[in-house]
C-alpha cells in the first residue's frame, strides 16, 4: 500500500498542510509522492539571525555596564570612551557607542577616524544621510590618509547599495540528509526556504537512504515609495544516493506589491501583500507538476513583542503522469489554503511561534480530494557564545507539529471501503551556529510518526540533516 | 531608587571651560543648562543616554529619574532655545522621552534626534518660536502642537512647528543639512587634543 503524503505550506509566513488522498488507481509503487512547492518561510527565516548582537544579561552586557560606570566617573577619558564604544557595538548598543564617540568630538573635531567610525555606526543603524554627513566631514578634513579615503569610498558604496530602491537577497542551504524512511521531502515542511519557502513531500519508501540537497531563495524588492514590489524565486534540488526515481527539482516564483494600510510605522494598521505565483516540479528527471495561483497575505504588530499574520491562497495544480506515478493526473486539483500565525518574543533572546492553517484540496477524482489541518508550534532561542569561541550565536529551535487529514472518499484501488484519515506527529530540533556574518552551520533532526485508519499508510521516519547556510 | 539627589559633575575639558560635560546620576530635577555664554555641553545620563547642547542653547532638565535595577525611568526636558542632540538610552527603549519647546512637544522612542528651537525672545522680531526636529534613528518620533501630532519612523526626516500652528508633515533632510547641525555640536577647529 501507499503512503500518500501531501503537505502544504501556504504562502508568505504561514504554514499549512494537507494530507492526501489514497493511492490513485494504478499507482505503481509503494511511494506515491507529491512534491510541493509552497510559500511559508520557516527554517531559513526563523533562524536567519547570523551575526546578531549580543543579548542582554550576558557577560559582555555586564562589561558594558561596568565600563559605563567608569565613564560616569571619568567621562573625558578618551581610552575609556573607545573601550566602552567597542564593547557597546559588540552588544548591539550602537546608540551607546555613538554617544561615546560623539562625546570625543566635543573635545576635538579633528578626528577623522572617530568620524569614520560614526559613519559606520550610523550605517549599521540604517541612518544613511547621517552617515553621509560624517563621511563628508572626513573627506573635507586635511591630511586624510589614502587608507581612510579607501574606507570612505567603500562605505559610500555600501550606503549606495543599501539605499538603492532595488535590492536583492540570497539564501542558500546545501547539505546531506539521512532518512530512516527515505522520501522526497527534505525534512518536514520547514527545512528549505528563504523568505519564501518550499515544502517537498512526501514519498515514503520504507527504506533508509541518503541524499544531497541544495535549496535557496532569491528575493528582490523594489521600493516605489509607499509600495514595495516583493518578488521571490525559490529553487530546490535533491539527489538521492540510492533511489534516483525520487530525485527532485523545483522552482517557484511569486511576486506582488506590499503596502501598509493606515500609514507607516507605529500608525500602521496592517501590511498587505497580494501576489501571484507559479511553480514547476520535476520528479525522477521528468516533469511532474506545475501550478499557478494567487494569494493575499496580511501582517501587523500587535504589541512590541507580539505580531500576527494571516493568508489566503488558491492554486490550480496540474500533474503529469510519470513512471513512478502513472495516474498522477487524478490529483489535478484546485487548492484553497487559509491560515494565520502569532509570533511572541517571550524572552530577550527567545521567540515563540504558533501557526495554524487549513487546506481544502478539491481534486479531479474524489478519492484524491482531502481537507487538512496543521498546527505548528516552535521556539527559537539564541545563545551568545563566549568571545574566545570565535563563533555564534547558537540558535536552537525545537518544533512540534500536529497534522490531521480527511479524504473525501475511499480509494477503490487501495481500500474501497475505508475513507482514509491520518494523524501525524512531527517533532524535532534545529541548531544553527553562526560562523561569519553570512555563513552558518546547520543541523536538523526530525521525527515523523504517521497514524492512519489504513494500516499501510502508517509510517515512521527519522531525518538527520547537516548543512551550511549562506545568506547575502 | 539609589543615588537620589541632584548630582551634577562639571568635567571641564582641559583648559576650555566651554567644553563641559555634566554627568547625571540616578536623579536630576529642574537643572538648567545654559550655553548662551559658553560652548558645547554634553550631559551623560545614568541610563547611558546623552544630551549634547550646541553654543547658544538653554535647556532645563525638568526630571530625570532612573532605576538601574529595572532599567526604567523618566526624562522630561524643556528646550527654551538652541540646538541639542539626544541619543537614547535604556529609558527611551521602553517609553517615550519628552522635550518641550516654545512651540511644540517632541517625544521620541529609542534612537537619536536633533532639536533646533528658537526662543520666545525672538518672537517680537518675527519668526520666533519655531521648532525643527530631525529624526536620525530609532523607533519613532512625534511632534505635537496646536492639538495635533505628526509622527515619523523614517530616518533623516524633519518635522517643523511654528508657534500657534500645527506641525508639518515629515520631510526628508539632506546630508548637508545634517552635517551643518552636527558641526555645531562639535568643538571648534583647533581642539585641545
Amino acid at each position: 500500500m501507499t503512503q500518500n503524503g501531501r503537505y502544504r505550506n501556504a504562502s508568505d509566513r504561514c504554514a499549512g498542510a494537507r494530507l492526501p488522498a489514497g493511492r490513485p488507481p494504478g499507482a505503481s509503487r509503494r511511494g506515491l509522492f507529491l512534491i510541493r512547492l509552497a510559500a511559508a518561510m520557516l527554517w531559513l527565516s526563523s533562524s536567519a539571525a547570523v551575526g546578531q548582537p549580543t543579548p542582554a544579561g550576558t557577560e559582555l552586557d555586564q562589561q558594558v555596564i561596568a565600563l559605563f560606570q567608569q565613564l560616569l566617573k571619568d567621562p573625558t577619558n578618551v581610552d575609556l570612551n573607545f573601550r566602552y564604544a567597542e564593547a557597546a557595538v559588540k552588544l548591539g548598543n550602537f546608540e551607546g557607542a555613538i554617544s561615546a564617540l560623539e562625546r570625543l568630538l566635543l573635545y576635538n573635531p579633528n578626528f577623522p577616524g572617530v568620524k569614520l567610525q560614526l559613519a559606520e555606526l550610523y550605517t549599521r543603524l540604517a541612518s544613511y544621510n547621517t552617515a553621509r554627513a560624517y563621511l563628508d566631514q572626513v573627506e573635507s578634513a586635511p591630511d586624510v590618509t589614502p587608507q581612510t579615503r579607501a574606507r570612505v569610498r567603500a562605505l559610500r558604496d555600501q550606503i549606495e547599495r543599501a539605499t538603492s530602491p532595488s535590492k536583492f537577497a540570497v539564501n542558500l542551504v546545501a547539505g546531506l540528509r539521512r532518512q530512516s524512511d527515505d522520501s522526497a521531502e527534505p525534512a518536514g515542511s520547514d527545512i528549505v526556504a528563504g523568505g519564501i519557502p518550499l515544502t517537498l513531500s512526501s514519498v515514503i519508501l520504507h527504506k533508509p537512504g541518503w541524499d544531497a540537497f541544495l535549496g535557496g531563495n532569491l528575493a528582490h524588492t523594489y521600493n516605489l515609495g509607499d509600495v514595495t514590489i516583493e518578488s521571490n524565486a525559490l529553487v530546490y534540488y535533491s539527489k538521492q544516493f540510492q533511489f534516483s526515481s525520487i530525485d527532485s527539482a523545483a522552482i517557484e516564483v511569486n511576486s506582488g506589491p506590499r503596502f501598509d494600510i493606515g500609514g507607516s510605522g507605529a500608525s500602521k494598521i496592517v501590511s498587505l501583500r497580494p501576489y501571484a505565483l507559479a511553480s514547476e516540479v520535476a520528479l525522477g528527471n521528468s516533469q511532474f507538476l506545475w501550478s499557478a495561483g494567487a494569494g493575499l497575505s496580511a501582517d501587523r504588530p500587535i504589541t512590541e513583542r507580539i505580531s500576527a499574520a494571516g493568508f489566503y491562497e488558491f492554486r490550480s495544480e496540474r500533474f503529469a503522469n510519470v513512471a513512478a506515478v502513472p495516474t498522477a493526473t487524478d490529483m489535478n486539483a484546485g487548492v484553497h489554503s487559509i491560515g494565520g500565525n502569532l509570533s511572541y518574543q517571550i524572552l530577550e533572546n527567545g521567540n515563540l511561534g504558533l501557526q495554524v492553517s487549513y487546506a481544502i484540496d478539491q481534486a479531479r477524482r474524489s478519492f484524491a480530494s482531502n481537507d487538512a489541518l496543521v498546527v505548528r508550534a516552535n521556539y527559537a532561542h539564541s545563545f551568545q557564545l563566549p568571545a574566545e569561541f570565535g563563533a555564534g550565536p547558537l540558535i536552537i529551535s525545537p518544533v512540534l507539529y500536529r497534522i490531521y487529514s480527511w479524504n473525501a472518499a475511499a480509494n477503490p484501488a487501495a481500500a474501497p471501503t475505508v475513507i482514509p484519515v491520518t494523524q501525524e506527529w512531527r517533532f524535532g530540533v534545529t541548531g544553527e551556529l553562526g560562523l561569519t556574518d553570512n555563513l552558518a552551520a546547520t543541523a536538523h533532526v526530525i521525527r515523523e510518526v504517521i497514524g492512519s485508519n489504513i494500516p499501510a499508510d502508517r509510517s515512521n521516519d527519522t531525518q538527520v540533516i547537516i548543512g551550511l547556510r549562506l545568506s547575502y | 531608587m539609589a543615588g537620589m539627589g541632584v548630582a551634577n559633575v562639571a568635567a571641564t575639558a582641559a583648559d576650555r571651560s566651554s567644553r563641559e560635560l555634566l554627568v547625571a546620576h540616578d536623579s536630576m530635577r529642574d537643572e538648567r543648562i545654559d550655553t548662551r555664554d559658553r560652548g558645547q555641553v554634553q550631559l551623560l545620563f545614568a541610563d547611558q543616554s546623552s544630551l549634547s547642547l550646541a553654543p547658544g542653547s538653554d535647556v532645563v532638565i525638568n526630571e530625570f529619574l532612573y532605576d538601574p535595577q529595572t532599567q526604567t525611568g523618566n526624562l522630561i526636558a524643556t528646550v527654551t532655545t538652541g540646538l541639542l542632540r539626544y541619543v537614547g538610552g535604556e529609558i527611551s527603549k521602553k517609553k517615550d522621552v519628552a522635550f518641550y519647546t516654545p512651540s511644540a512637544v517632541v517625544s521620541v522612542r529609542g534612537g537619536i534626534i536633533l532639536i533646533k528651537a528658537e526662543g520666545d525672545a525672538r518672537l517680537g522680531q518675527g519668526g520666533g518660536g519655531k521648532t525643527e526636529v530631525l529624526f536620525l534613528s530609532g523607533d519613532r518620533m512625534c511632534v505635537t502642537a496646536n492639538g495635533q501630532s505628526q509622527c515619523t519612523t523614517k530616518f533623516a526626516t524633519a518635522i517643523t512647528s511654528e508657534r500657534g500652528e500645527s506641525p508639518s508633515a515629515p520631510v526628508p533632510v539632506t546630508a548637508e543639512t545634517i552635517q551643518v547641525l552636527l558641526s555645531n555640536l562639535q568643538a571648534d577647529d583647533g581642539g585641545t587634543d
